[in-house]
């Protein structure tokens, strides 16, 4: 049989079409790892997949490698999605990927959830196991990475916020292999070689793999055993490990953690100023409550006492001056009766109503009345005073009642 | 300052507490706000002159 030549082009495009109609290459997710990663500027990323035996070209293009939130780079194990197909012009047989996640991540996460649970069941994360954080801490150990952010932002917080920190801080490796027994360790020097009354975790955000550390039972075990309350700021605000459920409070960066750690100096200013206000008028009241017990006490009812006497005074005065009142009536009354009966009396006597019933007056002549025979001597005149005039007499004879003629 | 602010800001709470609680008699009421007065001095003066001590441990080995 007489063989057809071929161009290039055609033999690369047959094999593409081949390849296209296999159900398998169609789709499929292959696991290796990167390398010769290179993330072009046209946004199309192109990378080696390998792993011990074999490697394959692939490439992804920025359509679906924009949409991956995960950053990749050389040596990262990756599952890869896509299909297997030749690029024409090169005949180059490769992976065009549509999704890339990284392998192995799941794994973790999977042990993560486990061991939450453990710890969950353990009782590791209840309430009533959490220490209270001092309000404001006499010393506070750091345990963190000397060369991240995380130690940055707590200063910068610190610094910022108060001037009252006393802090010391324990380099530690916060990820890697040596980072959970240096953590460890850290807490067990702070629990045991030097006084610190609060321990702040810390460190910067990262993949699950990153943060690992602070998953590690020894880790979790130190924490929950820990006889200084610990305030946890591990990763950014979405970044959840077991170190922030077991610890005493949860602080979701690390300078949150510096921040609820540390109460601000303009805080304490405002405390303190109101505690002497609180001070002050407590005092002024005190002071005013016992000015007006005083006041009430003595002058007040003083006053009244003396002001009841007085009045009682004036009352007996009142009172004598009404008797005496009474007193003086009583006596004109009766003087005022006699004088009446006097009154009458005397005109019961009137001698003119005497002369009236046929009775006179006899005079001499100095008007002095005739009472007796030895008034008058004979010659003498005589006046005689009856009821409507006067009688002049002479005496003529004079006898006694005993010589009868 | 033998004694932290957190202690003095205790002690002021107390006395004013003892203040506003009138059972004291004048005389503890007067000995408890010089009292309360030298606390507030105390607690201005150490948050007026406090700095803050951050220590870094050296090296691993001094652990």
């Amino acid at each position: 049989m007489k063989l057809r030549k071929l161009s290039v082009k055609e033999v690369n495009s047959y094999a593409q079409k081949l390849l296209s109609y296999d159900p398998i290459l169609n789709n499929i997710i292959v696991e290796g790892e990167i390398s010769n990663f290179t993330a072009h500027s046209s946004g199309h990323a192109y990378f080696t997949l390998k792993d011990d035996e074999a490697r394959i070209s692939c490439i992804m293009f920025s359509r679906y490698f924009s949409a991956v939130e995960d950053h990749f780079k050389d040596g990262d194990q990756v599952d890869c999605k896509g299909d297997i197909s030749i690029f024409v012009r090169d005949g180059k047989f490769q992976l065009y990927v549509k999704e890339m996640k990284k392998a192995g991540l799941g794994a973790l996460h999977i042990k993560f959830e486990d061991l939450k649970k453990q710890y969950k069941k353990l009782g590791y994360f209840k309430d009533e196991h959490k220490k209270e954080i001092p309000r404001l801490p006499k010393k506070i150990g750091i345990i963190t990475s000397d060369q991240g952010a995380a130690i940055k932002d707590v200063i910068s917080v610190f610094n910022r916020r108060s001037t009252l920190v006393n802090a010391v801080v324990y380099p530690v490796s916060v990820q890697g292999d040596y980072a959970k027994d240096e953590i460890v360790k850290a807490l067990d020097y702070f629990n045991n070689k030097t006084a610190v009354d609060l321990i702040i975790m810390t460190r910067g955000g990262g993949s699950i793999e990153d943060l690992w550390a602070f998953n590690e039972p020894i880790v979790v075990e130190s924490v929950y055993h820990s006889n200084i309350p610990i305030i946890s700021g591990v990763g950014h605000e979405t970044d959840f490990t077991l170190v922030d459920f077991v610890a005493d409070l949860r602080a979701p960066t690390p300078s949150a953690a510096a921040e609820v750690a540390m109460v601000a100096n303009d805080t304490l200013m405002d405390q303190i100023e109101q505690l002497k206000v609180s001070l002050m008028n407590g005092y002024k009241d005190k002071i005013n409550l016992e000015r007006n017990r005083l006041e009430a006490l003595s002058l007040e009812k003083l006053m009244i006492r003396k002001k009841n006497q007085i009045s009682q005074r004036y009352q007996n005065l009142d009172n004598i001056h009404f008797k005496l009142n009474q007193l003086m009536n009583n006596v004109l009354k009766g003087k005022k009766n006699q004088l009446e009966n006097l009154v009458l009396a005397l005109n019961h006597n009137n001698p003119i109503e005497i002369l009236s019933k046929g009775y006179s007056i006899t005079m001499n002549a100095s008007k002095d009345s005739v009472k007796e025979i030895n008034d008058v001597t004979v010659g003498e005149k005589i006046y005689t005073k009856l009821s409507d005039g006067l009688i002049t007499s002479k005496v003529i004879n004079i006898i006694g009642d005993d010589e009868h003629e | 300052m033998s004694k932290t602010f957190e202690e003095n800001i205790k002690s002021l709470e107390t006395i004013v507490k003892t203040l506003e609680a009138d059972n004291s008699n004048l005389d503890e009421s007067m000995k408890a706000f010089e009292k309360g007065i030298k606390l507030y001095n105390e607690c201005n003066e150490l948050l007026k002159n406090a700095e803050n001590k951050i220590e870094i441990l050296n090296n691993k080995s001094e652990k």
